[in-house]
């Protein structure tokens, strides 16, 4: 028995906790026990960069009409059935065809491209853990801001220790329905609850995605359950998107979210006492732009990604001086 | 007790003990969350031609039985 448990390692970086014995890999695909330690395949080994607007992420709140510098290495701890990116979040990194892009690389070509932050986004940046962490940290240091995209599906201490790099966070809330949680995403609803909890604390600039699925979770309650809890636990300030879904990966037989459904879930949302709700995937809608909670004029006029009007001055609404929750300039 | 018996006993508590240790395997395998095997030399040498990163991870501890995941 001991010469058994010898080689078995235990992963604490989120809540799967996989106990892998030696030449196995975990859940993520992206961690190996090799000789009784656990070793990362993709420190470093980027398989998807772009620089984007980061109005794509969605980030709405921290320095509108940038660009941002966005990278991912292959796998992901969850196995959502809609994955938009499930060409390269779930399989294991040896097979793409991955670039070798160290921390330094990732820093200085952003700063060569004039992006004043950095995203690790399109993936799952929780499992390329190490090498967010220590991007992060040299990012940090050149002057560059941090972002991560994530569904928050982190044990606590690895959590708190990565927020102190962190700038900004978009956080998916897919449902808020446990077992939507485990039999669409393989996941846990209570553990991405005290993420999102965790990044508040930790003074993360926090944003929340809802992606609505048709018939799986749209109910008003839900929604309505959803915004309560994120007004008490997350702050009325806290900008949530409403994303509209495509059929996707092994959802193909669903069809997508009517705008009327994203609108009712705005409606909810504000009703609730959201300061800024968004409609997400709706090009052109108005409900994709933000308004002062004060004066409720608008304050930036979006279409699509780009910036059109931009009224806010010194983290202040222009027209009522309201005090806007972001990061500006 | 005679040498016969003796033995067959020790023979019989040998291979309870082969098949304990056998099934404790299977158990871990098939309750971890992840478990697939990988081919480590292929790895290795994915690693040399630069596909794939050998870093040691960050949080991790030899698995105790008391540790449970979900």
């Amino acid at each position: 028995m001991s010469l058994l448990k010898k080689k078995i390692v235990q992963c604490k970086l989120c809540p799967k906790e996989c106990r892998l014995i030696e030449g196995r890999r975990g859940d993520c695909r992206v961690r190996v026990n090799i000789g009784g330690k656990l070793i990362t395949l993709v420190y470093g080994k980027v398989c998807a960069v772009h620089i984007d607007p980061i109005e794509k992420k969605p980030i709405f709140h921290m320095l509108p009409g940038t660009p941002i510098f966005s990278i991912a290495t292959a796998g992901c701890n969850l196995h959502c059935k809609f994955c938009q990116n499930w060409e390269i979040s779930q399989v294991p990194p040896e097979k793409l065809n991955n670039t070798d892009m160290p921390p330094e690389t990732v820093v200085s070509l952003a700063k060569r491209y004039g992006c004043p932050s950095i995203a690790y986004t399109y993936t799952e940046p929780v499992i390329f853990y190490e090498f967010v962490r220590d991007t992060a940290i040299l990012a940090r240091e050149n002057g560059l801001r941090n972002v991560l995209v994530t569904a928050g599906f982190i044990n606590e201490k690895p959590l708190r220790e990565l927020c102190r790099y962190v700038d900004a966070s978009n956080t998916d809330l897919k449902s808020f329905n446990d077992e939507y949680y485990r039999k669409i995403c393989y996941g846990r609803l209570r553990d991405v609850l005290n993420a999102l909890v965790i990044q508040k604390e930790e003074g993360v600039l926090l944003e929340v995605t809802n992606l609505i699925l048709p018939t799986l979770n749209d109910s008003e309650k839900e929604t309505r359950e959803m915004c309560r809890w994120i007004v008490r636990n997350l702050g009325s300030e806290t900008p949530l998107h409403f994303s509209r879904f495509y059929p996707m990966f092994k959802m193909l037989h669903l069809y997508p979210t009517p705008e009327k459904t994203l609108e009712r879930a705005r409606e909810i949302a504000l009703e609730e006492g959201l300061k800024f709700v968004y409609v997400g995937n709706v090009p052109g809608t108005p409900s994709e732009w933000t308004y002062c909670p004060s004066c409720k004029r608008v304050l930036i006029r979006r279409s699509g990604y780009a910036i059109l009007e931009n009224n806010i001055i010194n983290g202040r609404c222009k027209f009522c001086g309201e005090v806007i929750y972001g990061v500006w300039s | 007790m005679n040498r016969k018996e003796f033995l067959g006993i020790i023979g019989g508590m040998w291979i309870l003990g082969f098949f304990s240790a056998i099934s404790q395997e299977r158990f871990i395998e098939e309750s971890s969350s992840g478990g697939e095997r990988v081919d480590i030399d292929e790895l290795k040498k994915k690693a040399e031609e630069g596909q794939v990163s050998m870093k040691e991870a960050m949080f991790y501890e030899p698995f105790e039985e008391k540790n449970r995941s979900m």
